[in-house]
């Protein structure tokens, strides 16, 4: 059992084995999970196996960072017409496809893609942008992999945070090589988020500024 | 015993229990290793902590990444003067504090601060410039506290090279910010190695 799980905070049932590989579907037919209510927001699966998304030490500099960028890009967002606004979420969950759901820690779906104004559970859609803010303990393999999985299954643009060393991996959908991002670079939201621009050192300020 | 090891592929002797701590002599001083002759160049200390140094599944590109900056490193140390070449260590075990015994990947050595012609065992000095190409399976804790203990040693200059993505962070003492290289990008040898530079897409060839 623990062996599935990167962190024991939570109880998965038992019928959960660590050798066990789950589709999307079957993850989330989970029976109840033995009444835990937070599971489908505490878990996610990559490539077939449950991983905790909550990290064994959480920072407050992780959540600080999701928000720094929350902050900058609804105060954009709000100096756009209605129906040209697409749509933030922060850690909500997406089907990136058949053996993965993931919980990324911020993405936006392009104005005019989710009709639904309110739904259940999943984002309906695959994000056109994603946030990662890594982790203290993810590898160098998790980090790649989950990348892969998010540009096969077509997000366009990707930011990699790297909260210790401060810098940002940017990767466009179609570029074979990653851009970087030094302490004192720009992020630019090229043609998925025309016009915003967000300097890497605001990621990590401790103050908010628009922009 | 496995809690200590990340990987299960050579034998530690029973002495070394999963919470002990051991500082650098003490771990120079474990009796034989069980009789592998190759363990320190297999281990680490790491925090006080034994970490293999060979990774799960190592790959052709780890060794490849090395081969192309020891050569170019080489090739360009040999073309100093002869009071002016420092020397080249791949995988040249080093002693970075009391409780680290580091194998980087390369190191170099400036020119005159090894007295030895030859020795046993550790480079004697801790390195002026160390060149990390970091696992798959490596943390981003992992990789940050190795920077860290380089650094406060007093290495000059680090090149960590992710080897997936293909790009290289590079750090300096004095508590900067990082620079980050991307694949189209140049290294730059600055005060360690004047005007050597290599490409970083050279390290990937």
């Amino acid at each position: 059992m623990t062996a599935l799980l990167e962190a024991p905070a939570l109880r998965v049932p038992d019928k959960v084995k660590a050798d066990i590989q789950l589709t999307v579907d079957e993850f989330l037919a989970l029976d109840e999970v033995d009444g835990d209510e937070y599971f489908f927001e505490d878990y996610e699966l990559v490539r077939g196996i449950v991983v905790s998304k909550r990290k064994p030490n959480p920072s407050g500099k992780h959540g600080e960072i999701i928000a720094q960028l929350t902050i900058a890009l609804g105060i954009f967002m709000s100096q756009k017409q209605k129906d040209e606004q697409g749509r933030i979420f922060v850690e909500a969950p997406c089907i990136i496809n058949e053996t993965a759901y993931f919980i990324p820690d911020l993405c936006f779906v392009a104005a005019g893609r989710i009709e639904q104004k309110n739904f259940e559970g999943v984002i309906p859609v695959v994000p056109d942008f994603v946030l990662e803010v890594n982790s203290p303990s993810d590898t160098q393999k998790q980090i790649y992999d989950k990348i892969e999985d998010y540009q096969k299954a077509g997000v366009r643009l990707i930011w990699s945070v790297y909260m210790l060393h401060e810098f940002v991996v940017v990767h466009r959908l179609g570029e074979t090589e990653v851009e970087t991002l030094n302490p004192n670079g720009e992020l630019d939201g090229y043609d998925v988020l025309p016009g915003f621009k967000m300097k890497v050192s605001n990621l990590f300020s401790k103050t908010v500024k628009s922009s | 015993m496995t809690a200590l090891l990340e990987a299960p592929a050579l034998e530690v002797p029973d002495e070394v229990e999963a919470d002990i701590r051991l500082t650098v002599d003490e771990f120079l001083a474990l009796d034989e290793v069980d009789g592998d002759e190759e363990f320190y160049d297999n281990y680490e200390l790491i925090r006080g902590k034994i970490v293999p140094k060979r990774k799960p599944n190592p790959s052709g590109r780890h060794s490849e990444i090395i081969g192309n900056l020891t050569f170019a490193i080489k090739s360009f140390v040999a073309a100093q003067d002869e009071n002016k070449r420092g020397r080249v260590f791949p995988e040249g075990p080093v002693r970075i504090a009391e409780d680290d015994y580091f194998i980087p990947d390369l190191a170099y050595v400036a020119a005159g601060r090894i007295q030895e012609e030859d020795f046993e065992g550790v480079i004697p000095v801790f390195p002026d410039l160390v060149m990390e190409v970091n696992s798959p399976s490596d943390t981003q804790k992992q990789i940050y506290d190795k920077i860290e203990d380089y650094l406060k040693a007093g290495v000059r200059l680090i090149w960590s090279v992710y080897m997936l993505h293909k790009f290289v962070t590079v750090h300096k003492p004095g508590g900067g910010v990082v620079e980050v290289l991307d694949f189209n990008e140049e290294l730059d040898g600055e005060e360690v190695l004047p005007g050597f530079k290599m490409k970083v897409r050279d390290l990937f060839k």
